[in-house]
């Protein structure tokens, strides 16, 4: 009776773990470069039934088989040779998993906002010396003291042509970036190439960390290298990936599985409460 | 009685392990590529009745009266290897088998060993090592494919550095394509569920198959029926109750037969 009423407490956590997902890409519908979360199951071990305590054919066979030894050996086949006894012990949600896949680029008008169309990340880095490196693929920047940053104060990683990164000065309408990232800057109707903005990329799926804010932080080991598959544009931000119609489905789904597995626990319970009713 | 008592209590107790199978397949009803299992039963054998009232020449005899089954008895468990919807996922690290087939797996434990696994579940990814893994870090084993179209032997894809894509052999990374590497057992009887959405195969080590059909960018559901689950789970659970009844029946003429049977008031 305790297996009944595990395996479907088990599927119901399952079911409530990918609904926090769920919940939480929804509730992202409209955050800037947002990537949704996807979480998927797996079942667990599975154990024998032919042990002590349950009748199967197994045990019924071989006390057939014993008792006809002495008479008639040419009838003693074990038929139950090939049969599997298995019993599962429900489900266990897989951790969540970060779908990178890309976003609308959408216009937005503001000189300073990049999106990002293909694959790679911005670099940024927090003020101090040694503050720490995030990767984003938000690209509502900001002007401050002549650089570009995003909203948190992390200076965008820019390579400034003959590294002087002092005469550079940004301002909210004096800088254009092509799609390659290369930036030029606008001086009395003159536009001269001052550097690039640069993008990075990880083949892996598991290399990034969320830290909050939009930002992702490098898991150890993992190498980083730049990118180069990829189109920037300026004046646009990248939408969040999620799209209603799957969440809802989703949700959809899950909220059932959800409402099968409980009706699994009363059932058990019902019946459980049957055995105890036995005799009053 | 007594001999009903227990025949009634095999009824239970085979009751109760089919509904744990049919609880274990609702709760895998989201579970990609999850097959669902069924438990089978059937009648114990028939066991010879027999009393000495017959009476020849003056002497009681054996006389037989028949046969008598007593119970029920768990005759296995069969997966239902019936091929599950398949999805559109839009993402190259997901795959498909549609028809008959595995995935091979390699799982590395402290206790069994390097071991190969076969799983229908076709969610990969590429971990931070860069291997190309299932959910639980197993590495995929894959073939790669020379130009000229000869394969190689199969291994994990490991010390990926560039995005996983769709190839015209299946998986395109960088400039080197691969083939997954599948299997198509003659027997499915032999695959024991393993957990973790793999199977493991008792015999002799299984031989790549070409013609398994592979699709990339899906994933593969569920086989597992919504509408037969539950009403399996409602006509067990009354069977359960109906044994139930019996046993209470039982009881109350084993306690009139104790009791009353024979008493002068």
């Amino acid at each position: 009776m305790l297996r009944i009423l595990w395996n479907s407490k088990s599927g119901m956590a399952a079911q409530q773990e990918k609904l926090d997902s769920i919940s939480n890409n929804i509730a992202n519908l409209n955050t800037t470069a947002y990537k949704k979360t996807d979480v998927s199951f797996r079942d667990m071990v599975y154990e024998n039934l032919n042990r002590k305590g349950y009748p199967t054919s197994a045990k019924s066979n071989d006390e057939t088989n014993q008792a006809n030894q002495t008479n008639d050996t040419a009838n003693n086949t074990p038929n139950n040779q090939n049969k599997i006894y298995q019993t599962g012990s429900g489900i266990v949600a897989s951790e969540m998993t970060r779908d990178t896949s890309q976003g609308d680029v959408r216009e937005t008008g503001v000189n300073t906002d990049l999106g990002i169309q293909g694959d790679g990340y911005f670099k940024v880095t927090a003020p101090g010396d040694n503050g720490n490196v995030y990767y984003t693929r938000d690209g509502s920047f900001t002007v401050q003291d002549g650089n570009l940053v995003d909203k948190n104060g992390y200076k965008l990683d820019i390579t400034i042509d003959g590294g002087d990164t002092a005469k550079v000065a940004f301002t909210s309408e004096n800088f254009q970036v092509d799609e390659k990232g290369d930036v030029y800057l606008k001086q009395d109707n003159d536009s001269k190439k001052v550097g690039r903005v640069n993008l990075y990329t990880t083949a892996s799926d598991e290399a990034f960390v969320s830290s909050g804010d939009n930002l992702y932080s490098l898991r150890d080991g993992v190498d980083i290298k730049a990118a180069s598959n990829y189109r920037i544009k300026q004046a646009a931000l990248e939408h969040s990936n999620v799209d209603m119609a799957t969440e809802m489905t989703d949700m959809l789904v899950t909220t059932r599985a959800f409402q099968l597995n409980s009706k699994g626990i009363s059932t058990a319970d019902e019946m459980w409460g049957m055995v105890n009713n036995l005799r009053k | 009685m007594i001999r009903s008592l227990y025949t009634s209590v095999s009824g239970l107790i085979t009751q109760e392990a089919k509904q744990d199978v049919v609880t274990n397949n609702l709760a895998n009803i989201n579970t990609v590529g999850f097959k669902g299992d069924s438990l089978l039963t059937k009648r114990f054998n028939d066991v010879l009745l027999q009393n000495y009232d017959k009476k020849v020449n003056g002497k009681n005899v054996r006389n037989e009266l028949g046969t008598l089954s007593e119970g029920s008895l768990i005759d296995g468990t069969s997966t239902d290897f019936t091929g599950g919807m398949i999805q559109e996922t839009g993402k190259a690290t997901d795959f498909a088998i549609e028809g008959r087939g595995f995935f091979v797996v390699r799982r590395n434990d402290t206790v069994t060993g390097t071991k190969d696994y076969y799983t229908r579940d076709g969610h990969f990814h590429v971990n931070a090592k860069g291997t190309l893994v299932n959910d639980n870090g197993d590495a995929v084993m894959a073939k790669e494919v020379a130009a000229d179209g000869r394969t190689g032997t199969a291994g994990p894809i490991e010390g990926i550095t560039d995005k996983v894509e769709a190839g015209s052999y299946g998986i395109k990374i960088g400039n080197k394509d691969y083939r997954l590497e599948t299997v198509n057992p003659a027997n499915y009887d032999s695959l024991k569920k393993y957990g973790d959405n793999l199977y493991s195969y008792e015999g002799q080590q299984l031989q790549d198959d070409d013609n398994v059909v592979v699709k990339q960018n899906s994933l593969e559901k569920s086989n597992v029926n919504t509408i037969n689950e539950i009403t399996n789970m409602m006509t067990v659970m009354r069977s359960f109750e109906s044994n139930q009844k019996v046993v209470q029946a039982l009881d109350e003429t084993l306690g009139k037969a104790v009791n009353e049977v024979g008493s002068v008031r």
